[in-house]
């Protein structure tokens, strides 16, 4: 017998794993070990919205691709990223090849609901190993898995596993290498008039379109739960596949005669299967006794409690902000300091001229401007990968589902806004969960007024000279307050869309929430230094490069027989900015804030290392803070440049505009035209004018300054 | 007999008639126990509901309320929004081990004009219930006695939309809990 399996396993040899399963089952878990890549895991369904692909080495010599899916329930697919999971499985995905192998990562304490998707993967035929990944959950909950009982009922190899803490995976692994052999067969059953139209279907598949049975059988399964007559059309059919005529008409055929019978194909499949799991689980799942409530029940009774859940939320992000402002100030010191003393150090090395001014000023007080936030990034990655790695994500969207669920979105776009507070990047394209396309759209277009980390420093800066004698916790409510203004901003917009634009039926919100656990450090880190990284490197290229523009184009045309304040006006720069003057004035800005504006389309954070830069060329002595020169800034009559009211309205025009080029292409990307990201610029745009405009104008009204 | 029957046992589209009495998730009590009756929305919605483990003559629990729910489905816990859970019609299960499906289980046959019930499990012996189960008599379905023959044979029911008639013999054998 294993000479067989020895020869089955050369003869095809494995090339291509997929891991596939549940959403949160631990598949991306278990693909980093595997690959030792360092692929996103959070505690929430849905975290892994594209596949991902990596090599394991099974032997020496032996590589093989080992490819991440996001997880889906059914193959039956809903949302997009269901989509790529199952076009994968199904070997239609153009770039990647047919799995040779798939690994099904099933979460051993769930096992009824992930058998389900173990039956559809089962009929597609592909050799199959399920990893029975939270074997650790499972004897925590005090049950017992007869797994040798399990695999011979199932027909399938099973093998525990505690993905992230790596045990279970030589197992798996080794298991792959040697090879092994599945017999299975369909032993769920559906009434037999279905079974008998199946059947019928199977063969004429077979016999027109060359397919295996397998194949055949699960494509029949889904034609017959068509409820409408199959379209001849690759782009509109939901197998895209384009079948022959006569073909078609036998099709219609079955479905007619389905329909006429009353027979739902779909229904009774789904019961068959969840009867079948249900036979085998009581045959090999021994429940103990159960304790009391478990913790995450206990917790859950305050979290997401209709009053208590509010004052948590509410309560952790203003003790986050708290934290940016406390914890992240030493730190920054630091850079600042080094940043300092390395500007000195400049000055005192380079000869006089174009090139010290350029590497004192453009470089080190424009990078370095936007590095000193580095710290407090730092620490709304660490509260955000604990929210995610907690499980608490998913309670936040049940939640916000009041809200959301009063401007006609569901809870479950939620969670697209909240991982935008990091970065709208990641939040864009995990809306690619949500199943209504026309719902996806406005969750994308409402995403970048959620306010990111590259707003942090803009809102720093800014407060820091509004009050600057505030305590931490009138800052942090302060950034509270820009926060709350940029969900507002989102939750009325996304109304306004679903009223008028992307009218639609208000979706159904079905949501898995996941045990509590608590977070592995070891993720949380990797997420921050993931983070880090990301901005360093737009501080050493984006920033960097915008930076030495925005130089040149303050610097040039030199009028050597000006003074400095009257030279940069006369640059490129401030002759641009003087140009806007008149259209920014009614905001309260001049053409210094002007020239910010503009280079901070390209980032928002060049907005600081802009002024910065202005800051330096204008003062020579260099020892001012940015803080200081902002605060002595003034107008040519002498005024004081950022008063409260310009600040404030300075922030809100943040909060609103859409100011980031990555963003921009990535919903490019997402909606596959330019028409959605043109629209979003512009709709931005004109919200952070209207706003600030009213903010500034009426703050006037109101005898404020 | 039972083949021409058979063909019209699962209508298009069924109307719910369990719809008025049976109470749906969102008027249900938080932290009891349910038994999922039926799902009466679109049949797209209700494919997802099944494959989530809402299939009929499943345990849930409902855990909490605030607009959307939340319940404990096959040990894990599912948002569900309040649209959605009025399409799922639930009854209660008494917390007492031995009336799982609920107090008042009695035979078909006992049933009087116009009481409601769902089908809970067969008596037979032998395979006899093969028959009854492809007329549509199934676990879980809900049953309407709508009269009964002037000798108490034949008796007139009501399942899955349509009228069926049934001998006592037969429904002799059929344990019904009522709604
Ligand atoms: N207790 C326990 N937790 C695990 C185990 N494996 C993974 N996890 C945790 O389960 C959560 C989900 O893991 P992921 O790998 O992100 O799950 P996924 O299947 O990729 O999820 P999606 O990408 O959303 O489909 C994470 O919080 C992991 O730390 C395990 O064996 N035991
Ligand atoms: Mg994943």
């Amino acid at each position: 017998m294993p000479q067989e399996i020895q020869q089955l396993n050369q003869e095809h040899a494995i090339k291509t794993i997929a891991l596939a399963g549940n959403p949160n089952s631990g598949k991306t878990t278990l693909f980093n070990a595997f690959t030792k890549l360092r692929q996103k895991v959070g505690n929430y369904p849905g975290v892994t919205v594209e596949k991902k692909t990596g090599t394991l080495a099974l032997a020496k010599d032996r590589i093989v691709n080992v490819i991440d899916l996001p997880g889906t329930y059914s193959l039956s697919v809903r949302s997009p990223d269901e989509q790529i999971a199952r076009d994968v499985l199904l070997g239609r995905t153009p770039d990647t090849p047919k799995p040779d192998i798939v690994v099904c990562v099933v979460d051993a304490s769930n096992l009824e609901r992930n058998l389900y998707l173990v039956t559809q993967i089962q009929d597609l035929g592909l050799p199959m190993i399920i990893a029975l990944n939270m074997m650790d959950e499972v004897e925590r909950q005090g049950r017992k898995i007869d797994i040798e009982k399990l695999s011979k009922l199932l027909g399938v190899p099973v093998v525990p596993t505690m993905a992230n803490q790596s045990k279970g995976v030589e197992e798996l692994k080794n298991l792959i290498a040697s090879g092994f052999k599945s017999d299975y067969q369909r032993q769920w059953r559906m009434a037999p008039d279905l079974e008998e139209e199946v059947e019928h279907l199977v063969r004429l598949l077979m016999q027109h379109e060359e397919m295996t049975r397998n194949e055949a059988f699960v494509e029949a399964l889904i034609l017959m739960s068509l409820g409408t007559k199959l379209i001849n059309d690759v782009k509109l059919n939901p197998l895209k596949r384009f079948f022959k005529e006569e073909l078609i008409s036998q099709i219609h055929a079955v479905q007619e005669n389905l329909r006429r019978k009353g027979l739902r194909a779909k229904t009774g499949a789904i019961e068959a299967r969840y009867d079948w799991i249900k036979s085998i689980l009581k045959e090999c799942v021994i429940d103990k006794d159960k304790k009391g409530p478990d913790l995450t029940e206990r917790i859950d009774a305050v979290l997401t409690h209709k009053l208590f859940g509010w004052v948590f939320f509410l309560g952790i992000m203003a003790f986050m902000f708290y934290m940016i402002f406390t914890v992240a100030t030493i730190p920054m010191d630091w850079i600042d300091k080094a940043f300092t003393q390395l500007g000195n150090w400049v000055n005192s090395v380079l000869p006089q001229g174009d090139v010290r001014d350029l590497a004192a000023n453009g470089i080190i007080g424009g990078v370095g401007g936007v590095v000193i936030f580095l710290p407090q990034i730092l620490i709304l990655f660490f509260f955000i990968g604990l929210l995610q790695d907690t499980g608490y994500m998913a309670r936040a969207a049940f939640i916000m589902d009041r809200v959301m669920s009063k401007v006609g979105l569901h809870g479950k776009s939620f969670i697209p806004l909240l991982s935008s507070f990091a970065c709208a990047i990641p939040g864009i394209m995990s809306a690619r969960t949500i199943e209504s396309p026309k719902d996806r759209l406005v969750t994308i277009l409402v995403a970048p007024l959620m306010s990111c980390s590259a707003r942090l420093p803009v809102y720093t800066v800014m407060i820091a000279v509004l009050i600057p004698l505030a305590n931490n916790w009138q800052k942090a409510g302060i950034m509270l307050i820009m926060y709350f203004i940029g969900i507002v901003g989102a939750c009325g917009m996304a109304w306004f869309f679903k009223t008028t634009l992307l009218r639609s039926q208000k979706p159904v919100f079905i949501m898995e929430l996941p045990p509590y656990r608590l977070p592995s450090w070891k993720a949380v880190l990797i997420h921050m230094w993931e983070r880090s990284k990301l901005f360093l490197k737009r501080a050493g290229t984006v920033i960097l490069a915008m930076s030495i523009i925005l130089w040149a184009l303050m610097t040039y045309p030199k009028h050597p027989n000006l003074d400095s304040a009257e030279g940069l006006k006369a640059s490129f720069a401030g002759q641009a900015g003087t140009l806007m003057e008149p259209m920014i004035k009614p905001l309260g800005y001049d053409w210094r804030i002007g020239i910010g504006l503009i280079g901070s389309f390209a980032a928002r954070e060049v907005f600081v290392s802009t002024m910065s830069i202005v800051f330096n060329l204008q003062e020579d002595a260099g020892e001012t803070t940015l803080r200081e020169a902002f605060q002595q800034a003034t107008w040519p009559d002498g005024s004081p440049l950022f008063t409260p009211l310009v600040c404030l309205s300075l922030m809100v025009f943040y909060v609103f505009a859409l100011q980031c080029a990555s963003t921009i292409a990535v919903v490019y990307r997402e909606t596959n035209s330019w028409r959605w990201p043109l629209f979003q610029f512009v709709y931005m745009a004109a919200l952070a004018y209207f706003f600030a405009f009213i903010v500034y104008q009426g703050g006037r009204l109101f005898g404020l300054h | 007999m039972a083949t021409q029957w058979w063909k019209r046992i699962f209508p298009k589209h069924e109307q719910c008639i369990c719809h008025e009495k049976a109470k749906d998730l969102c008027h249900a009590e938080i932290g009891r126990r349910f038994r999922v009756q039926c799902l009466c929305g679109e049949e797209k919605v209700c494919e997802r509901l099944r494959e989530m483990g809402f299939c009929e003559s499943s345990i849930i629990e409902k855990v909490a309320d605030s607009g959307s729910l939340i319940c404990k489905v096959c040990g894990t816990k599912i948002i569900v929004s309040k649209e959605l859970a009025q399409k799922i019609i639930v009854k209660d299960i008494c917390p007492c081990k031995d009336h799982s499906l609920g107090n008042n289980i009695i035979l078909l046959s006992q049933m009087t004009v116009g009481q409601r019930g769902v089908i809970h499990d067969f008596l037979f012996e032998t395979d006899g219930h093969d028959r009854i189960e492809e007329m549509g008599v199934t676990p879980g379905e809900i049953v309407e006695v709508v009269r009964y023959a002037p000798l108490g044979d034949p008796i007139e029911i009501k399942i899955r939309g349509y009228l069926l008639s049934l001998r006592k013999q037969e429904a002799d054998q059929i344990k019904v809990s009522l709604l």
